[in-house]
């Protein structure tokens, strides 16, 4: 079976809870009070965070997705990872996802370098044996040596996204669903970390990434998704999409 | 909501790892680190020992282990649905940031307390020995009652989850109603003293009545009656099937509420 991420006039639509409708007493009188009290702006604001969105994700594609600030991209990228359901339409998601949304979750500052990674792990779903397996590989990657058993709060801003790096990317996803690309640290570390990150990719069968760098995209991805207040501005061939972006 | 809890129980390490871990850091850097929770639990059963035992007037020998019993159960119950409230409120970046299932939060709370009442449970030995009090048989029925106990509060805490996400002032409400259950369930007090009184109506409607006379009295050598499994069971039917009704219709929606 083939992965593919399929999108039908799919929405999502945030309510907004201003401060009286998140409350039941309000609730509770205006359903009492009745016309008294209901105004217009009493209803429950909706944004449309993403609209009508048709898309069809093949195997095999790499996919990146641009806008500005508050276009839907990340909206865009939870609701590929299954976090939101859409509020009207339909998505289809065959394969198995990984996203790297957060590589912060479930990262405990007071725990040691050692400890955090088995937690991380966890978190991810993997199994003890799992986990005694990936554990020596992903601390060599780190490079941290004897740092890996202080608490992680101890580390540099450097160590710790090492840390969190090389412990999200010991995946085999079939879709991968990034924000921004995650290689950082100095340049050698960055280097390797590049070349992993590759490698991840090349071997998943669907890359969708979220970014703001042109060269990037364009390195990595074949198709653009365009994004501008939560509609499908453009759409297609990477380097077409990019000059009409970044020359608006 | 069945096949959300199986899947959490098939990966089952993530939610024993992260309560455990929720203690670890509790009571990180304290030497006694996590018996404080025993400690503090002692000194409130002391105190309240000594002035209820004096203030209803019944023999201290079978009131403290009453007491005990009740206020660590009590506890255990209470600190559940309290924290329910805020349960995916407080994991917010986690849920929109991780795809896992919703019952991973209310397992990883209900192992949280259930290694916390673990603690606490220690004070029980050292109450039946100073005042003499044996176990018998019947103790056998609190393993069976305490299951009992764990189904209902897991549906409990995943509908109180779900509501408060969307309508945040139903902590409150939920709060208040703890608070009023702990003094209409027979903790403090001593069901002996309403005796007769139409109070004995009430108590039967009073969830927490049931649930203490299948796990309570059993360590005190009381049998539960045949009432009290039949109205545990039915709450937890009952519950289960109203959870499980509000969950399909409202799971995909809590992200949006966050």
């Amino acid at each position: 079976m083939n992965p593919s991420i399929i999108l039908n006039n799919a929405s999502v639509s945030f309510p907004i809870f201003n401060v009286k409708t998140y409350s039941l007493k309000n609730r509770i009188i205006k359903s009492v009070m009745g016309n008294i009290t209901s105004n217009n702006h009493d209803k429950i604001v909706h944004i449309d965070a993403l609209k009508n969105i048709n898309i069809h994700i093949k195997s095999g594609e790499r996919i990146g997705v641009i806008g500005g600030n508050g276009s839907g991209k990340s909206t865009f990228l939870r609701l590929c990872s299954k976090i939101y359901e859409p509020s009207t339409g339909t998505i289809d998601i065959k394969g198995n996802i990984s996203s790297l949304i957060n590589v912060n979750i479930g990262i405990d500052p007071e725990s040691t370098g050692r400890e955090n990674i088995k937690l991380r792990l966890v978190m991810l779903g993997y199994n003890n044996d799992q986990i005694n397996e990936l554990i020596n590989p992903i601390i060599e990657f780190t490079e941290l040596n004897q740092f890996i058993d202080l608490p992680f709060y101890t580390y540099s801003t450097g160590m710790q996204m090492r840390l969190a790096f090389a412990t999200s990317t010991f995946i085999k996803p079939e879709i991968l669903i990034m924000d921004e690309w995650l290689a950082t640290g100095d340049k050698d570390f960055q280097e390797k970390a590049e070349k992993k990150l590759n490698s991840i990719i090349e071997d998943s069968k669907i890359l969708i990434l979220a970014s703001h760098s042109k060269d990037l995209i364009l390195k990595t991805c074949s198709r653009v998704i365009w994004l501008e207040n939560g509609l499908i501005n453009q759409e297609g061939n990477s380097e077409k999409i990019l000059e009409n972006y970044f020359s608006k | 909501m069945f096949k959300d809890i199986l899947e959490t129980f098939s990966k089952a390490n993530q939610f024993l790892v992260f309560g455990f871990q929720d203690i670890k850091v509790r009571y990180r850097r304290s030497p006694i680190g996590a018996f404080w929770i025993t400690i503090n639990m002692a000194i409130s059963i002391i105190v309240l020992s000594f002035v209820f035992g004096v203030l209803f007037n019944t023999p201290i020998k079978d009131y403290i282990p009453y007491l005990s019993l009740g206020l660590i159960l009590w506890n255990f119950i209470s600190t559940n649905i309290n924290e329910s409230c805020t349960l995916f409120i407080n994991a917010k970046e986690n849920i929109l940031n991780l795809k896992m299932n919703y019952s991973f939060y209310i397992l990883r709370a209900l192992w949280r307390n259930i290694i916390i009442f673990a603690h606490n449970i220690l004070i029980i030995p050292i109450v039946f020995l100073v005042f003499n009090k044996q176990l018998t048989i019947t103790a056998l029925y609190f393993i069976p009652g305490f299951i009992l106990l764990l189904l209902n509060l897991t549906w409990m805490m995943f509908l109180t989850a779900i509501i408060c996400t969307r309508f945040r002032d139903v902590s409150q409400i939920v709060l208040n109603i703890v608070q009023i259950l702990f003094y209409l369930t027979p903790i403090l007090w001593i069901e002996k003293s309403f005796k007769n009184s139409f109070f004995n109506e009430v108590f039967s409607f009073n969830p927490f009545y049931h649930l203490f006379s299948i796990t309570r009295s059993t360590l005190l050598g009381q049998m539960p009656t045949n009432n009290n499994w039949i109205a545990s069971i039915v709450l937890l039917i009952i519950g289960s099937i109203i959870t499980s009704l509000f969950f399909t219709r409202f799971k995909h929606k809590i992200a949006y509420w966050l």
